[in-house]
């Protein structure tokens, strides 16, 4: 508190220094400025992914279509995965976070907010070198995302020839130590800069899942670094840690790779798990069931992310596969616990259908199909007719698509009147909602069965898979038409985003009228300094306790309302 | 209704597809298995979601607080245990199928597949194991980049593979064997099939490891046949290969050229205890070849030629290599870039 009184009075307007507004953004230690600088950049490169994904699927709408070379598709889908991957979903959630994680703890700023800006400025930086590979003689890298070795150490026309993959390589180690950063200052934040009486176990779920989410990274992070430096001085520098006619093993980058590359699924998931978490109980004026049962569950997952990582390499035949078929599907189960939590929530409470709630539900109703997935693969023998097929790409899309950008959304339409003040026009939200679970189904459904009838990925032409069997064509059509949706669903979208910035600032601090956690007990945007006053935190919800003092005894009657 | 149609539809589609092998099979059934489990849990959970969301909505102007229930220790114990169950089970059923599809033992027949950028190449052996094998003096290779080989297989028997590549990982896939195992370089990958004694025809098979920019061309065909079918057809196809690769030679100025990864001929003479050249014309555009001399198949002797895998000539250009002079002999030339374009090398 003492703290936040002192940061108040520096800020006064009239001691505060001159800056035009263009530096003041260029300059800012704020964490909420540089949340915002972290969701419109992420948000910008989610767009540049999208229209990869586009002219992907626009690719596989005829069977011999030579709109793109091989060498050209390649390029398309490797660096759609990775700006997804790393400069979309990963960014926007740390923008999130950087912005919600800091209120919610009531805290006035991140611990370290010089490193902080540091890690953000790392971001565009790392994201400009990936894609400034498309101005390479050969073009961006080619190799996939997974960027396996000997064949992204290979340089010979047709392998990844060209500067592409090395600025590829780069820019993954500059957002490599980015993440990093982030990472540590968000764990020392959550660690030291919790306000007065806001326990471990009165966290919000959001911060719960970020804190897990920065463990996972700063474990992960340094193997995948180290694996990229080998992969680099074996391209460059006559290295060969990955080239198995010099003495090197082919498999090792597969095992450096995923035992990032596994956890890195989490990391990806959970902060959007954390978002369905605080919109969930918002709007179903409940609190969420089982709360310490949901902080173990992410644990489990977090703990057990890093002892499956095999399990994208059964088709190898070089790893032992039962000890990791064991633990992948033992990960199913703190996963199964969370979707009944979080139904156990809505049961018997007052749910209002906002958008955020909407894209909260739709997030179960997605995700449950990729998570259902993971238990076929988890059995090695079907791995083996299914991996590297179009089955797994529509898992991991259900995954990583109906899940972290269902939930990135949620959180989009929740926050949206805390950060800007202003509210998204519920009425378009439905409407993008509906194209999203439209668009989602009917672009990502379709590839189970293409995959499980044999169709492989990372191909840019099936002239031979469609004459013996003419519904692939078919099914690759209804794909192309679900990714138009979802296109035209993003853009309904931004028009809903551009259009809020003509209405007022009319948010109040609890902007929805129901909030639990501490961001709502600020003004809608919060000033500079966060918080005039913190209510007493007695437990994970002190924004509905202070709104509720007066029906405090426990079972509560119906009659009870807020003020 | 419409709800329920849709999922019988769905599921109808999403049954695994018809298998040729028994190990297939099985691993068809384990998926359907799991399958129908999965539209249990599929159903019963949306059925909760949506359940609880229209039935808990809120009425219009409803500001009543519903009890603040916090948890139940009971009822998540159960939901903690149930799911573990059901993973157990199917751990169980996985084990027991994952052990048959990979059970290995000796086999008459033995087939040696090669991947590379961007071919594959089938050579086949007899032998009781992977250490006592002799060649059938088969080897079936493709004649360009966008004309795939074919595998010929008999059903009925066990067949032997091993997986061997010479650059990057590729993947070698049957969708119709419903398994595919990698081509790892460094690394000799084996299992074994049995191809069901109905099934004779032809199937497709296809690279499945992103391997560079003509990975999806990198496919095969296979053609199942009778044991009969199949020695008649092996006794030929040694006969017409070892006819193919005899020639004599026409003196010390030899010329091999290569084009759409393919060499123009698959043998070559020289004069015993004579000097010659190889003038090599690389035809291909931006593909790297090379033409190098070994005491036999296996590569591991080198006689004249390139020097290794690293003297490469990128096309198109030519090159002569100056071989010193060879005892009389049956030897055998590759590109070290593509094994796959071979042939023997006759010194006379």
């Amino acid at each position: 508190m003492a703290v936040t009184e002192v940061r108040r009075e520096e800020r006064q307007p009239a001691e505060a220094p001159k800056r035009s507004t263009l530096v003041s953004w260029l300059t800012t230690t704020d964490h909420k400025r540089i949340g915002i600088l972290y969701i419109g950049t992420a948000f910008f490169f989610f767009l540049l992914g999208g229209l990869l994904a586009e002219m992907i699927r626009t690719q596989l709408f005829e069977p011999d279509n030579t709109l793109f070379n091989f060498h050209r598709y390649n390029q398309l889908f490797t660096i759609h995965a990775i700006t997804m991957i790393f400069l979309f979903v990963m960014p926007v959630t740390v923008g999130f976070a950087n912005f919600i994680v800091v209120l919610q703890l009531g805290a006035p700023d991140m611990a370290f907010p010089r490193v902080n800006a540091f890690s953000y400025w790392l971001f565009p930086l790392g994201g400009i070198l990936i894609w400034l590979g498309f101005l390479s003689p050969n073009g961006a890298a080619p190799g996939g995302w997974t960027l396996y070795a000997p064949l992204n150490q290979t340089l010979t026309p047709g392998s990844t020839p060209g500067w592409g993959t090395d600025v590829l390589i780069m820019g993954l180690l500059i957002l490599g130590l980015s993440s990093l950063l982030g990472a540590i200052n968000f764990l020392v934040t959550i660690f030291k800069l919790r306000a007065p009486g806001m326990t471990m176990f009165r966290l919000p779920i959001f911060v719960w899942t970020f804190l897990t989410t920065s463990m996972l990274l700063l474990l992960a992070m340094p193997a995948f670094t180290a694996g990229l430096a080998a992969l680099f001085i074996d391209r460059n520098f006559g290295g060969h840690f990955f080239d198995p006619a010099a003495g090197g093993n082919a498999i090792l980058w597969q095992h450096i790779f995923w035992f990032f590359g596994h956890p890195e699924v989490y990391i990806l998931i959970l902060p959007s798990m954390g978002i369905v978490s605080e919109v969930i109980p918002v709007f179903s004026r409940k609190p969420l069931f089982g709360y310490r049962a949901f902080v173990y569950a992410t644990l489990a997952i977090g703990m057990l992310g890093f002892g499956v990582w095999a399990h994208h390499m059964f088709t190898t035949g070089a790893v032992y596969a039962p000890f990791f078929a064991f633990l992948t599907g033992a990960i199913a189960v703190p996963t199964g616990v969370k979707f009944f939590n979080w139904i156990a929530t809505m049961w018997r409470g007052r749910i209002k259908f906002s958008t955020a709630m909407l894209f909260a539900i739709g997030f179960l109703m997605v995700f449950l199909i990729g998570g259902i997935d993971g238990v076929f693969v988890a059995s090695p023998a079907i791995d083996y007719h299914l991996q590297d097929t179009y089955w797994i790409v529509s898992h991991l899309h259900y995954v990583l698509f109906g899940g972290s950008v269902f939930g990135i959304f949620a959180g989009f339409y929740y926050w949206w009147p805390k950060i800007t003040g202003r509210f998204l026009s519920e009425k378009l939200g439905v409407v993008h909602f509906i194209f999203m679970l439209v668009g989602t189904n009917l672009a990502f459904f379709p590839m189970h069965i293409s995959g499980l009838h044999g169709m492989p990925r990372r191909i840019a032409q099936y002239r031979e898979l469609a004459s013996i069997d003419p519904s692939i064509v078919m099914l690759n059509r209804l794909s192309t038409i679900g990714a138009y949706i979802l296109g035209v669903g993003i853009l309904i979208f931004i028009a809903n985003a551009l259009l809020s910035f003509r209405k007022p600032r009319t948010a109040a601090a609890d902007a929805w009228g129901e909030g639990n956690s501490l961001e709502w007990a600020t003004s809608s945007p919060p000033p500079p300094w966060n918080f005039d006053e913190l209510p007493p935190i007695r437990s994970e919800r002190p924004v509905f306790d202070a709104r509720h003092s007066r029906v405090q005894p426990t079972p509560v009657s119906a009659e009870g309302g807020e003020s | 209704m419409v709800a329920l149609c849709v999922v019988g539809l769905a599921l109808f589609s999403a049954c695994a597809p018809p298998a040729i092998t028994k190990t297939g099979e099985q691993v068809g059934s384990l998926y359907n298995i799991v399958l129908v489990m999965a539209t249990v849990v599929f159903v019963g959970v949306e059925a909760a979601i949506i359940y609880s969301a229209i039935r808990y909505r809120r009425r219009h102007g409803d500001d009543s607080l519903p009890e603040q229930f916090h948890g139940n220790t009971r009822i998540e114990v159960v939901w903690t245990v149930i799911p573990s169950v059901i993973v157990m089970a199917l751990f169980v059923m996985s084990m027991k199928v994952l052990a048959d599809v990979n059970h290995e033992q000796p086999s008459p027949l033995t087939v040696r597949v090669t991947g590379f950028q961007w071919q594959w190449k089938f050579d086949y052996f007899k032998g009781p194991d992977d250490d006592h094998l002799t060649s059938l003096g088969v080897s079936v290779v493709a004649a360009g980049q966008t004309s795939p080989p074919t595998l010929v297989l008999p059903v009925g028997e066990r067949i032997h593979f091993q997986l061997e590549s010479s650059d990057v990982i590729h993947s070698f896939y049957v969708p119709a064997w419903l398994f595919k195992r990698d081509v790892v370089p460094g690394r000799t990958n084996t299992f074994d099939i049995t191809i069901d004694p109905t099934k004779i025809g032809r199937y497709e098979g296809q690279c499945a490891e992103l391997c560079g920019d003509f990975h999806n061309e990198m496919t095969f065909q296979l053609q199942t046949m009778t044991s009969a079918d199949f020695q008649r057809w092996i006794a030929d196809e040694a006969r017409k290969q070892a006819k193919l690769t005899t020639c004599s030679p026409s003196g010390t100025s030899l010329q091999i050229s290569a084009q759409n990864t393919a060499f123009d001929t698959r043998c070559l003479a020289a004069p015993a205890n004579q000097p010659f050249t190889i003038a090599f014309v690389n035809k291909d555009a931006g593909v790297p070849h090379n033409v190098e001399i070994f005491t036999n198949q296996s590569a591991t002797e080198r006689l004249g030629g390139a020097t290794g895998p690293t003297d490469l000539v990128t096309g198109p250009a030519t090159v002569t290599y100056e071989v010193p002079a060879l005892k009389p002999g049956n030897y055998y030339f590759h590109c070290d870039v593509h094994p796959g374009m071979n042939g023997a090398f006759v010194v006379k």
